[in-house]
């Protein structure tokens, strides 16, 4: 045991030798290898931004193994390049780069690295074999970082765009007193149907509206599922004490629901938004008139062509379809 | 954040279950909606053993999943004469005990994860699990 | 002291009034159940107004007695609205399997007293009906005009 890690340190303060005295000199040839290679992509990273962040790399990959005495990744020492790795692959994860990309850039190191350990230890072969082998599996567990790491920011990218756009997604509109429109558009999924329904009851409460339009003209795809959604949100809604009208549903989404067997009996149904929000008006005592009209009314004190008579079958023709 | 056990024996019993278990949700960072829904499968399964088993209790659980997504678990324990028919007691409808029979099916469409053990030498266990 | 007796059941104009502002266990349901029930016969109500804006939870036995109070009433000529249903609570419900069907709800007590004003104050008022008809009609005869 005593042996092999003083074999270790003998070894690996070579590479740390060869990081120290000959730095300018790999990071000269790693960064020219970098810029020749077809995966720089100077839109996303400058020459200073690159040099940088290679002369940090290496001199941290030199102090790890300095302080640890040659020991592998996982030991504490490691620590610092560790967090170092996963700041610049969260960086490049938000730059666009492919976990590929990530990956090469480490490796690297190695093409750099090899061939001037191999001129400094020219004949030791044994001792070269160990260095090689020390440094390449290094530079692996180097690599797996920066692509474990490049996934879980990117995860995390994505997730927070997703919930920036469910946000945006969810826009409840107050069109009238007392009336909110939902006009939903895209692709439905689980979560956004249900953030949708809650965003609406919420401010159905805060408004006090009693009718809220749900308009399905931007719906490309109906499933069982969004199906399910769009009822209970109506339902719920009804808990409440508001009424919801569901409007612009597409022949096409028409067919699949019936096809699905989802019954929307329960739901009013209007085919344009126009019609629901006028439904909408009648629902909280409102009615929309020409203008001629009203001033016709102001000056005359009765419409033109009444007839008490046809009183009761405009009122049969009202329609207040529950 | 530790468990809580709470002993499930007589009716006002049920009314400290679901208000420990909002108690929890909230603390655990669950939604109001979420809160809602655990406290009412909390208020649901804690009925089903004072009203069927006389006596048993509640475990309450946060848990973290290995994406590091919290949850909370909800275990019903009793030793009561166990559910004689399970898979009728799973149905929307189905009542011993004069109640809608919403109790057990119901729950499960509150929650993410739900399983019951039941027989009548060693009573029922019903354990449910909701994900943030 | 019975437990349910905390929750008052205010008599206005034909309605009864209850608002529910304590977290309930079954004995104070079942009690508040009963109490409605022979207030109704008592004063002759027409309408139940209960107010539900502070309950925090619905679950089926809670569901079941706005149900049973609704069915009850209705054969005693008298209707029930129930007000103020939170949205997580409207959800719960809803997935719960519960959708109090018979149940009249409605958003807030604004709108609970626009829909027992009858009852409220007990007069008729078919006036403003027939005006909304006529109303129509107007529309009705100037666009054919």
């Amino acid at each position: 045991m005593a042996n092999n890690s003083s074999a270790q340190t003998e070894q690996t303060r070579r590479v740390v030798d060869l990081l120290a005295a000959r730095r300018d000199e790999i990071l000269n040839l790693w960064i020219k290898e970098r810029l020749e290679s077809d995966e720089f992509r100077d839109e996303l990273i400058s020459k200073k931004e690159l040099r940088q962040q290679s002369q940090q790399l290496v001199d941290a990959l030199a102090r790890s193994i300095q302080a640890s005495n040659g020991a592998d990744f996982d030991d504490a020492e490691f620590n610092e390049l560790r967090a170092f790795l996963n700041q610049i692959s969260r960086q490049r994860a938000v730059k666009g780069y492919t976990p590929t990309e990530n990956a090469t850039y480490i490796l690297s190191l190695r093409n750099v690295v090899i061939p001037l350990l191999a001129e400094e230890l020219g004949g030791d072969t044994a001792a070269l074999v160990r260095e090689m082998d020390y440094f390449t599996r290094l530079l692996d567990k180097m690599g797996l970082v920066m692509v474990e790491n490049f996934i879980r920011s990117r995860e995390e990218i994505i997730r927070q765009q997703r919930a920036d756009m469910l946000e945006l997604s969810t826009p409840v509109i107050k069109v009238w007193d007392k009336i909110l429109t939902l006009p939903i558009i895209g692709t439905l999924d689980s979560r956004r149907a249900q953030l949708m329904m809650e965003a609406l009851l919420q401010r159905i409460v805060e408004s006090g509206s009693t009718v809220a339009i749900l308009d399905i003209t931007g719906v490309r795809t109906m499933d069982t599922l969004v199906a399910n959604h769009l009822l209970k949100t109506v339902t719920a809604a009804r808990l409440m004490g508001a009424r919801c009208i569901l409007t612009g549903v597409s022949p096409a989404i028409a067919q699949t629901m019936v096809q699905l067997g989802i019954d929307l009996s329960q739901i009013t149904t209007r085919a344009q938004m126009a019609d629901g929000i006028k439904l909408a008006l009648e629902l909280v005592g409102r009615t929309v008139v020409p203008a001629a009209l009203v001033a016709h009314l102001r000056a005359n004190g009765t419409a033109p062509g009444y007839k008490p008579h046809e009183q009761s079958a405009a009122t049969n023709n009202a329609d207040t379809k529950q | 954040m530790e468990s809580r056990s709470i002993a499930l024996e007589h009716e006002p019993d049920i009314v400290v279950a679901r208000n420990e278990v909002r108690r929890l949700a909230r603390a655990l960072g669950f939604s109001p909606t979420d809160q809602t829904r655990l406290a009412t499968v909390a208020s649901e399964l804690a009925r089903n053993v004072v009203k069927y088993a006389g006596h048993g209790r509640l475990i309450a659980q946060p848990i973290t999943d290995s994406d590091g997504r919290t949850g909370l678990r909800l275990i019903f324990e009793d030793t009561g004469p166990g559910i004689y028919d399970l898979a009728a007691a799973m149905r929307d409808g189905f009542s011993t005990g004069g109640g809608l029979g919403k109790g057990l099916p119901g729950s499960r469409r509150l929650v993410h994860e739900f399983q019951i053990e039941s027989s009548p030498e060693r009573g029922t266990r019903v354990s449910v699990v909701r994900w943030t | 002291m019975d437990g349910a007796q905390r929750i008052p059941v205010l008599k206005v104009g034909r309605v009864l009034v209850v608002p529910i502002q304590v977290d309930m266990d079954d004995q104070m349901v079942i009690s508040l159940q009963e109490r409605i029930l022979s207030e109704l016969e008592r004063t002759g109500a027409r309408g139940v107004l209960i107010d539900i804006t502070l309950l925090e939870m619905i679950d089926s036995f809670i569901g079941r007695m706005l149900s049973d109070i609704a069915a009850m009433a209705r054969v005693m000529d008298a209707r029930t609205v129930v007000v103020g249903m939170r949205p997580a609570v409207a959800i719960t419900l809803v997935e719960l399997g519960l959708e109090l069907r018979g149940v009249e709800t409605v958003l807030n007590v604004d709108e609970g007293i626009r829909l027992l004003r009858d009852e409220l104050d007990g007069h008729d008022d078919e006036d403003e009906a027939t005006l909304l008809g006529e109303l129509n009609l107007f529309g009705e005869s100037f666009n054919r005009a």
